[in-house]
């Protein structure tokens, strides 16, 4: 075999298949960008996972199940084009932040995971003293 | 099904070797494409259909451990070109972009038209498998569809492409329903319907949508709604009849275990 040697079959691969094209392969990305969202669980907020290029929605979603849900867990995947999608400037980050004390919108007087923990204990002990019913 | 008497498991045995090789060996080929498809995500995406195919010959392998044959890596890589019971179509090489999709739809349909029938199966380890794998069918499925329908009539030389690949795949595709030795017992056991019906089924999916992507398929109904093939199917393979793109493939994929047989990784 006069073709050269690569210990790394993917570029002996390549190799193979320029050899049969006059041109070589573009880069091509003329396909549309498109942000991937994955719902984890149902009831879950769909959750941005990144983007890929696809001719159309429907190929984004075929191609996107296995960019993105190969592996990890999910039951539903969005795709938007991304030139739908409007943002701020990241120049602008300033906008978020608060020049004043602003604490009086946090829920600091809200001790919400106490009172979810006093509950769980309470039908915990009603369970355990409830007699079994024949 | 208790005991399995010697005709009914050789009948058993052959069925699962086509079964488990067809899978085995369109995994492989459409494995070919990882590193060189047209673009990364559709080379992803292929990717994982090979390697969920790959799982596929393994469970097929398993069973035939379980029915004494043995294990399933002395299987996959220690047969010989005459062992193999795949279809001929199963082994032509990967071929360009069009007749990857055409075959990997082509034997998609196939597949899920065949595992729908054997989850009632009589053999009841056969029935639980083949109710676990459609589950896979139905994204593979709808990856395949959504190429053909694309390419099928996109422009003049995806048309041109994906007419070629189903003028060449189709006679091959027919081959996946040449008989394995022992069909009337497998029938009479109800372990598989015979592969005429399991054909008429898949014709019925695969002719209107191939010709709702713009392309020729050889075959029609006849007066009386019976499917007639205007091809001659490709047949041999189920007999251990195969091509030399069976060696070729065989060289490539058994190399590495052939080196040293039941090595540990």
């Amino acid at each position: 075999m006069s073709r050269r040697w690569h210990f790394n079959p993917y570029h002996q691969r390549i190799d193979e298949a320029l050899e049969k094209t006059s041109t070589p392969p573009q880069a091509d990305t003329e396909w549309e960008l498109f942000e991937v969202f994955v719902r984890e669980r149902r009831g879950d907020h769909p959750v941005h996972v990144g983007s890929l290029h696809a001719p159309d929605h429907e190929m984004a979603l075929v191609l996107a199940k296995e960019q993105y849900l190969r592996r990890g867990r999910g039951v539903q995947l969005w795709v938007a084009p991304a030139r739908c999608i409007a943002s701020t400037p990241i120049e602008d980050a300033d906008i978020f932040t608060h020049a004043t004390d602003k604490s009086y919108r946090e829920a600091y007087g809200y001790k919400v995971a106490e009172t979810v923990r006093k509950i769980r204990q309470q039908q915990k002990s009603a369970e355990t003293e409830e007699p079994c019913a024949t | 099904m208790r005991d399995l008497t010697p005709d009914v498991r050789d009948a058993l045995v052959n069925y699962l070797y086509a079964l488990a090789d067809d899978e085995l060996l369109v995994g492989h080929r459409a494995s070919e494409w990882t590193g060189l498809a047209p673009i990364l995500e559709a080379d992803v995406a292929l990717s994982s259909i090979a390697q969920d195919e790959m799982g596929h010959a393994l469970t097929f392998y398993q069973l035939l451990e379980a029915l004494g044959e043995g294990n399933p890596d002395d299987l996959a890589f220690a047969r010989g070109v005459t062992d193999f019971r795949n279809a001929i179509f199963s082994e032509l090489p990967r071929g360009d972009w069009a007749f990857t999709v055409v075959r990997q739809y082509l034997h998609d349909v196939a597949e899920r038209v065949r595992l729908e029938a054997l989850a009632n199966s009589a053999y009841e380890p056969l029935a639980h498998v083949a109710r676990k794998l459609i589950v896979e069918e139905k994204y593979h499925l709808l990856h395949d569809r959504s190429w053909v329908a694309k390419l099928g009539g996109a422009t003049e030389e995806s048309h041109r492409r994906m007419q070629a690949a189903l003028d060449r795949a189709f006679p091959h595709a027919l081959g996946l329903f040449e008989p394995a030795d022992g069909e009337a017992v497998r029938a009479e056991a109800g372990i598989a319907p015979p592969e005429r019906e399991l054909r008429d089924r898949w014709l019925d999916e695969v002719v209107p949508f191939l010709e709702s992507a713009t392309l020729r398929v050889p075959a029609r109904r006849d007066d009386r709604g019976e499917w007639q093939v205007l091809v001659e199917p490709v047949y041999g393979g189920r007999r251990g009849r195969h091509t030399e793109y069976l060696e070729t493939l065989l060289d490539a994929m058994q190399m590495v275990y052939r080196m040293e047989p039941g090595a540990k990784w």
